[in-house]
């Protein structure tokens, strides 16, 4: 009991400190907002940065940043941001516009891209969802599998419509949990960049001295599959694989 | 209005001064500007440009005896552009005192003639034409005349923030130097600088000795108001010790095993009076600019179409610092979308002055089709000559726009992604977003902390729990053996503690039936058949089998055999045989609990 008493002051006391800390996140968001609002983008981006530095989040916050980026010319940041917000938000109509204008000043698109059906339709379902969501949502309804069956225990219930809700109620558990290991897989586990840079130069091997495979422009995403001190291999969404320097992307 | 008509002259004159640089430029230098007549000048007149260079025509030097020093060349690479230096170097020495006006040297260039400023030069009496700061410098506290010594001065004593001040360093030398003089540059920390090149090196006449003097001149433009320090500069360099005059006969080799001794001097640290730009009449978008600066605009089509873009070049020419020259903002208009395309800038110093050219593009692509506008962009700067601000700005230009031919519209980039269209009439991106979003500390995702795997367990947990339960509950309804069994020491506690009441009640028979009775009832229970079936005999055969101590058995047999006597009896027993009946019976209970019935 005393134990806990102590656990308990100690992690109030700790709450207090970093309150009293000063740092306060909203506030310094809305003078950045305030910078924005009078053009001056350095200054409004700077603020965004610092929040964004002592680890708070949230999709306004990477919005705002890819605004800025984009104010300054810098594209390859701005889409970077917008797809880091987009992350947190998926079906902000905001950002997936701004994704898009800001896209549309990109030189070259990737060709050649095939598209998996089988993929397709299932990064259709996930992209619309934040994966906490989809997890939330399965294990919602594993609990509710669950108290169900230990109610149909319970009372003893039998009988083809019992049954039938209990298949139904499996599949939808299998679904939901097969979704948020897939969206895990595919946004987490596989770690994704984006070029920032200008133009840089995807090459055959880890160094300066290999070959061009060819250019790309800021604002391609693309799939890391390996790393050196200084280079990615990466696969491009038509499977165009290649190494890219470090200093020219940013991972998501 | 004579004012506005001069102003137009100088802008235009400058204008021209400054498309002539582009190709060829000569600049003539004479260093010092006031000499006494046994000193000399130095007149230098050098000739920048790409390709091969004319040779400059001299002005009349028919007042000096005239030395030629050679030529030196220069080369230098510039934005890829190659640059070459010709300085044609002359040493002039005065024939008479007065004031003498060097007419302009000029070159030939692709027909035209380009020209330098005239330039002067003052000659005094014998030892009056040096400069009072350098005769106080060149001697010591004592009154003897110094070997080497370093001079720093400024051209002005109260500058504006970010006005050009230029600070002069003189090294001056009249003994023989063994080595390369090694310099170190004032501290400046609180100024932009910019060497002003070349050096000059000239022979001056100081309390009439002569001196070598070198001289390096650097603009600096002071980044904030106060009292702003200079620090020392600072020179370090072998010369000649100055020998005892031995005569011997190895003197000879003096010089040559003379490895000197190292001097250094410094100058004194200067001090200079910034004042802050005045408040007054500042314009509210003013950017800090500061110096003399016009700005043009040149297109470079005037008839374009609808999404078409054209190009608009400013150029931003004039004196002052040119790198920290705010380039003017263009907001997006109605009819234009407007991007910031290039920008480049280029420092050039003439004749010590501190200026250059900032050229940027800014591409605008019309909206609509129709004669258009592009606005007169604006630059605001502060003259610190006249103390006023000043605004200059382009003209607007008007542009034909025509609706785009139909095939254009097939070259406008459509994003090129399944499923996604924009919407044509997004100009610019959407706004920032207002309210911060609960914004927060980073989380780790939910399926990998540890309360989710507990939030999916307790649910396992509880319906495993709840599956044992029912399955207990299915046995006890399906097997009444099991279910007998279960309850066999339940019921037995219930029969004794009856019994105890009995007993305290006195009605002995009763309660020795009850305890007779608890006992057949539990071995039936627990061998599943009726308790009616069983006698005395048969129950203690039972316990045998079924491994249970010999005392035990004694004791049930001793207790049967109490009841027995007691039921038929019908006499009251004693109360202490009572109480021990009923310890017996609760002992013998327990130990049947401990052990397997069979």
């Amino acid at each position: 009991m005393r134990k806990l008493v102590l656990q308990i002051s100690a992690i109030l006391l700790l709450l207090i400190v970093s309150s009293a800390n000063g740092f306060n996140a909203d506030s310094l968001f809305n003078s950045a907002n305030g910078y924005y609002q009078n053009q001056d983008y350095d200054e409004a981006l700077k603020i965004y940065l610092e929040i964004e530095q002592k680890n708070f989040e949230s999709a306004p916050l990477y919005f705002n940043i890819g605004n800025c980026f984009f104010k300054k010319g810098e594209l390859g940041y701005a889409i970077l941001y917008y797809l880091r917000a987009q992350r947190l938000s998926p079906r902000d109509a905001d950002i997936e516009t701004n994704l898009e204008f800001a896209r549309m000043f990109m030189p070259t698109r990737l060709e050649g891209i095939k598209i998996n059906p089988v993929t397709a339709f299932l990064d259709m379902i996930v992209d619309s969802y934040t994966l906490n969501l989809i997890a939330w949502l399965a294990s919602a309804l594993f609990i509710l599998l669950i108290i169900y069956l230990s109610v149909i225990m319970f009372l003893q219930w039998r009988g083809l419509i019992v049954r039938v809700s209990v298949y139904i109620m499996i599949f939808l558990v299998l679904v939901s949990s097969g979704l948020t290991s897939y969206k895990y897989r595919t946004d987490y586990l596989t770690e994704k960049g984006v070029i920032v840079a200008d133009e840089t130069r995807i090459l055959s091997g880890p160094g300066e001295d290999n070959d061009i495979e060819f250019v790309g422009v800021f604002g391609l995403t693309f799939k890391i599959e390996k790393e050196t001190d200084d280079y990615y291999l990466v696969l491009f969404e038509n499977k165009r694989k290649g190494w890219i320097k470090k200093g020219d992307v940013e991972k998501l | 209005m004579i004012k506005s008509i001069a102003i137009l002259a100088i802008l235009l004159l400058s204008s021209l001064a400054a498309e002539a640089q582009d190709d060829i430029r000569i600049e003539m230098h004479i260093a010092p500007d006031t000499i006494s007549i046994e000193d000399q000048a130095f007149l230098a007149i050098t000739v920048t440009g790409s390709g091969s260079l004319p040779d400059p025509e001299l002005p009349n030097l028919s007042m000096f005896e005239v030395s030629s020093q050679g030529t030196s060349t220069n080369i230098s690479i510039v934005n890829g552009k190659m640059e070459s230096t010709y300085a044609y170097n002359y040493m002039l020495f005065p024939k008479r005192q007065g004031t003498f006006v060097i007419k302009p040297a000029s070159v030939v260039y692709k027909r035209k003639r380009y020209e330098t400023k005239e330039v002067t030069l003052t000659v005094l009496d014998s030892g009056v034409g040096t400069p009072r700061t350098l005769e106080k410098a060149a001697k010591t506290s004592d009154g003897e005349t110094r070997d080497i010594f370093l001079l720093a001065e400024l051209n002005k004593k109260k500058v504006y923030v970010n006005e050009q001040v230029t600070l002069t360093i003189k090294f001056c030398y009249a003994v023989s130097l063994l080595s390369q003089p090694d310099y170190t540059p004032p501290q400046t920390t609180d100024f932009w600088s910019d060497a002003i090149e070349p050096q000059r090196s000239y022979y001056q006449n100081i309390n009439g000795r002569r001196y070598n003097v070198i001289e390096i001149n650097t603009a600096l433009f002071p980044t904030r108001s106060g009292e702003l320090n200079i620090g020392s500069a600072m020179v370090s360099v072998n010369v000649k010790a100055r020998s005892r005059r031995r005569r011997d006969p190895f003197s000879m080799f003096d010089d040559f095993f003379d490895h000197g001794q190292t001097k250094k001097v410094r100058t004194k640290p200067l001090k200079i009076d910034v004042l802050p730009l005045p408040a007054e009449n500042k314009p509210a978008d003013y950017s800090g600019t500061v110096g003399e600066f016009f700005i043009t605009s040149s297109i470079d089509k005037l008839k374009t179409e609808v999404n078409q873009p054209v190009t608009v070049t400013y150029k931003i020419r004039g004196t002052g610092n040119i790198k920290t020259v705010a380039e003017p903002e263009i907001e997006d208009l109605v009819d234009f979308r407007v991007y910031r395309a290039a920008s480049s800038e280029k420092v050039s110093i003439i004749d010590g002055v501190v200026g250059g050219t900032k050229i940027f593009e800014e591409t605008y692509i019309p909206k609509r089709a129709g004669q258009l506008a592009i606005p007169a962009v604006s630059l605001n700067y502060f003259n610190p000559r006249t103390g006023q601000y000043k605004t200059v700005s382009t003209k607007p230009i008007n542009i034909d726009v025509a609706q785009a031919a139909l095939s254009n519209y097939a070259n406008i980039p459509v994003p090129r992604v399944a499923g996604r269209v924009i919407d044509d009439k997004a100009k610019d991106i959407r706004y920032i977003k207002i309210e911060s979003g609960n914004l927060s500390l980073k989380q780790p995702l939910l399926i990998t902390t540890p309360l989710y795997l507990i939030l999916n367990g307790v649910p396992v947990l509880l319906f495993v729990l709840v599956w044992i339960g029912q399955k207990r509950k299915e046995k006890l309804s399906s097997d009444i053996g099991y279910a007998r069994s279960r309850l066999a020491r339940k019921l037995a506690r219930k029969r004794l503690t009856a019994a105890r009441k009995l007993a305290n009640s006195g009605q002995t028979a009763k309660f020795y039936a009850e305890i007779r009775f608890a006992l057949f009832a539990y071995i039936a229970d627990k061998l599943n058949v009726s308790p009616h079936g069983l006698t005395g005999d048969k129950l203690l055969e039972i316990m045998k089998n079924s491994d249970i101590e010999e005392e035990i058995i004694g004791k049930t047999a001793s207790l049967l055999r109490q009841a027995d006597f007691a039921q038929y009896s019908s006499s009251n027993s004693a109360t202490e045989d009572v109480r021990q009946s009923l310890k017996s019976a609760e002992e013998i209970l327990i130990k049947l609990e401990g052990s397997k019935i069979a």
